[in-house]
């Protein structure tokens, strides 16, 4: 056999050698012949026809890594419910991602006899377990599902604050409830329009007392407008749901006083259609994105448990347990969960997640260390300073800055149409009222019913719901995915952009080095290394992951802040720094070449010499992303630009260029900082859209009109936010605008078509000649309308962007 | 008493039945994920699977 087929039959990765097999089916180690025997057994071997089961690296885990879940004061918060010997769990696994996954997580009750139920959401990426807790445990399950590729997320805040989930269940019914009024009661009103009026009187009466029986439910239905009245009220402003909870009070009590008192057969059936066409709009406003989450804070980002060494021993303890003292071992790529002083040599610690500092800093023994950074490297140990609650992250999080005040989610727009309407509704009705009532009080009382009903705002409810709804659909479809409708509203009212550098305008971990001179040897590479391995410079620490060799141990090792380093490296005297550093040692630099653009590039250089003779120098570039240079272009028409960053401004040169030396920019700014420069803007008036990446932003996000975050994939973990916008898309954020300021646009115009519908109902209404039929005819095509206007412009600008290039 | 009335409560109780059915299928939970059933169907069903169905709401 080839050593390229050496293929496991498990997880799909290369085998070292094919020593590990059963049946003719090779396995890379252990762990994966293990689950295939498991499988096996249990009949579940089905999988393999659809998908090789996830690496075994994610499928690998410590012993004791998740012995935290045997912690019944853990447990009981990560449980949904816990009757007697029945348990539930829901469990986010972002693993999942095809139908075979769905097969076997929902199977696993075959592997763990325990487990009573267990079912997929597929598109919320989440399963939710029934288990037997005499029988099994939450850490057999988590365990079980680990071994399979199904790493449950476990974070803090899944016990601070467990995951919510919304239903649309009671829309659902109410939708239902209203859409069977208005079918029926039309299917009994059509015949009585058709007929002029002329219809026998029992059947007439019959009619009206079941449509009566019907809109009692629909009453029901239209419950949430008479609450969101009742609320605005409360807080004494007149909102959308006051004209309309008054014209559906109106319609309703109109309508049974006419089928029970008089002749007439009332307006039920515009009642019914009115409510059925609003509770439409609202499910159609309602777009939720399962698999994002715009509410997170930063204990998503924290694990639910550390390693604790205590006398040699390693535990794992929850992380709000950690008490000073504790010594803590924090294993690479992991978060550093409390301000500790570093025990072990020396550390790498990334910051980028708290400071947005993109280089990540080297801390020494006994250094202290902060809540948040996440260690690069092999293990090291740290002893534990603060409590977690305590610590400078946490408190930074908890300040009173990072506490929104974002009045609310209720449309600016529709809050003054609101306020117009209802004030010419009352005119007209007051109007109407003095006009009559000295000459006929039943035409009076008809007059006076009439314009109320006809105020009753049903185009203008549903534009705002049609149009942003659309509009939120169609950014998602761009890429760009909002929490709540409004927020299309809110983008387009703002006049400052603020951007956050790093992770936002640059690409993060993508840092370009070249080097520019005579090629090193190996012995230079590491000399090289060897050396900025001392330095805690950014630029040191960034030739140190680009350079792939072993190091040694330097002699006479100076360094000059701001300036450069020198060291010896067994007989070799090496210079590594600026150019002035190079220069004031005596070194000749010769023409170098790429010098030209000098000032105003991008990057950054460290010149090398060895023994006093130049051999050329380090470019780093920061990689921005592409298409900034138009994207600004295009942003300055309307807006003003703001450029904030935690890195120091190495950079300024290049953004202004590419900002064409319009932007204003603000560096070495701290995550508070950077809230408070954007409550400023705000207090000036401004309304500020923020751009940003990391936690570091997050307030600054949370602070700003509209924080959209900036995502390389899906599945990534953004800050909470009103917007996530995936990065490849960063660079059309133009188009994205112009597609909500259409939306907002839209919403405008169809205000003013339902205002010419409104005003010929104003005009059969205050003479008293509103007949259901002209009401039943007048109401739907208004809604209708307004609903094909509204979606029509929508998708019409959207086709319209998509051509143009 | 006309023979439309008894044909327009027989189209109402039909209808109601409809109606309740809905609700009871919004109820069951039925609309809460409407995507996953569609690839679960795909699978078969295995020979010893016991499924547990004694109403355990959330």
């Amino acid at each position: 056999m080839k050593p390229d087929n050496l293929i496991c039959y498990h997880c799909g990765d290369i085998c070292p050698d094919d020593t590990i097999k059963i049946d003719n089916k090779l396995f890379c180690c252990n762990g994966c012949k293990t689950v295939h025997i498991l499988l096996s057994d249990n009949d579940l071997t089905k999988i393999y026809e659809e998908a090789r089961i996830g690496s075994d690296s994610k499928s690998k885990f410590d012993k004791d890594e998740f012995s935290f879940l045997d912690d019944n004061s853990i447990v009981e918060k990560l449980l949904k419910y816990n009757i007697e010997n029945r348990s539930k769990v829901i469990f986010y696994l972002p693993q999942i991602y095809c139908s075979a996954c769905l097969y076997l997580i929902e199977n696993i009750h075959l592997l763990e006899s325990g487990v009573l139920e267990s079912k997929v959401n597929f598109l919320r990426k989440e399963v939710s377990i029934t288990f037997d807790n005499h029988k099994t445990s939450l850490r057999k399950i988590v365990e079980l599902l680990t071994l399979l590729g199904y790493r449950p997320t476990l974070n803090l805040s899944d016990i601070e604050q467990p995951r919510k989930i919304a239903h649309n269940r009671a829309l659902y019914i109410k939708l239902g409830i209203a859409g069977f009024a208005f079918g029926n009661i039309m299917l009994m009103a059509i015949p009585e329009y058709l007929s002029g009026g002329n219809i026998q009187s029992d059947i007439r009466t019959y009619m009206g007392y079941i449509s009566i029986l019907l809109s009692i439910p629909v009453m029901y239905a239209a419950s949430d407008y008479f609450k969101g009245a009742w609320h605005g009220l409360k807080m004494k402003t007149v909102n959308i749901d006051v004209p309309l909870s008054l014209g559906i009070l109106v319609l309703f009590l109109r309508s049974v006083y006419d089928i029970l008192f008089t002749a007439d057969s009332g307006f039920i059936d515009s009642l019914t259609g009115l409510v059925f066409f609003l509770l439409l709009g609202k499910l159609f406003q309602q777009k939720t994105y399962h698999n994002l989450s715009f509410n997170r804070d930063f204990k998503s980002y924290f694990p639910l448990s550390v390693i604790k060494s205590d006398n040699g021993n390693d535990k794992p303890i929850p992380v709000n347990q950690i008490v000073p003292g504790d010594l803590l071992s924090i294993r690479h790529d992991e978060l550093i969960p409390a301000d500790s002083i570093l025990e072990s040599e020396s550390a790498l610690i990334d910051y980028s997640f708290v400071t947005g500092e993109s280089s990540p800093i080297t801390a020494m023994k006994n250094d202290k260390i902060y809540a948040g950074g996440k260690h690069k490297g092999s293990v090291i140990k740290i002893r534990v300073m603060k409590k977690f609650s305590s610590s400078y992250l946490t408190e930074l999080w908890n300040s009173k800055l990072f506490e929104k005040q974002k009045e609310s989610t209720i449309s600016n727009l529709s809050n003054t149409a609101a306020k117009y309407f209802t004030a010419i509704v009352l005119v007209i009705a007051i109007a109407t009222a003095i006009y009559w009532i000295p000459k006929d009080m039943t035409i009076a009382m008809n007059a006076i019913t009439a314009v109320l009903i006809i105020a009753c705002p049903c185009a203008i409810a549903l534009s705002i719901p049609f149009s942003y709804g659309t509009t939120m659909r169609l950014l998602g479809k761009r890429k760009m995915f909002l929490k709540t409708d409004k927020i299309v509203e809110y983008m387009t009212s703002a006049d400052v952009i603020v951007f956050d550098k790093t992770g936002t305008l640059t690409e993060l971990n993508k840092s370009e080095i070249t080097f520019n001179g005579s090629p090193l040897d190996n012995d230079k590479q590491i000399a090289i290394k060897s050396i900025v391995k001392n330095s805690t410079h950014p630029l040191s620490n960034m030739i140190y992951n680009h350079l792939n060799c072993e190091t040694v141990i330097v002699d006479d090792y100076d360094e000059v802040s701001g300036k450069g380093l020198m060291a010896f490296v067994g007989t070799n005297s090496i210079l590594l720094g600026s150019k002035s550093w190079l220069l004031e040692n005596n070194i000749k630099i010769d023409a170098e070449s790429g010098d030209i653009s000098g000032e105003f590039n991008a990057e950054s250089r460290v010149y090398v010499a060895f023994n006093g003779i130049y051999s050329g120098f380090f470019a780093i570039n920061s990689s921005y992303r592409h298409g900034l240079k138009s994207l600004f272009d295009e942003l300055l028409k309307k807006h003003e630009i703001y450029i904030l960053s935690g890195d120091n401004d190495s950079e300024r040169n290049h953004l202004q260029t590419l900002t064409s030396d319009k932007a204003k920019m603000q560096f070495n700014m701290l995550p508070a900082d950077k809230l408070e420069y954007i409550s400023k803007l705000q207090q000036s008036g401004k309304k500020v859209i923020m751009i940003g990446d990391g936690l570091n932003d997050a307030g600054a996000l949370n602070q700003s009109d509209v924080g959209i975050a900036i995502a390389e994939q899906h599945s990534n973990f953004t800050p909470g936010s009103d917007a996530i916008l995936i990065a490849d898309e960063f660079p059309k954020l133009t188009k994205l605008l112009t597609l909500a300021k259409n939306g907002v646009t839209t919403v405008k115009l169809s205000y003013f078509l339902s205002f010419v519908y409104h005003s010929i109902g104003f005009f059969f209404a205050v003479q008293g000649l509103l007949s259901p039929l002209i009401a039943a005819i007048l109401m739907p095509i208004s809604s209708i309308s307004v609903i094909a206007l509204t979606v029509g412009s929508a998708y019409l600008k959207d086709f319209r962007l998509s051509r143009k290039i | 008493m006309s023979v439309v009335i008894i044909l327009m409560s027989a189209s109402l109780f039909v209808a109601i039945i409809f109606l309740i059915s809905f609700l009871w299928a919004v109820k069951n939970e039925q609309f809460d994920d409407t995507f996953t059933p569609a690839l679960r169907i795909l699978n078969d069903d295995n020979k010893n699977n016991v499924k547990l169905k004694d109403g355990v709401d959330e």
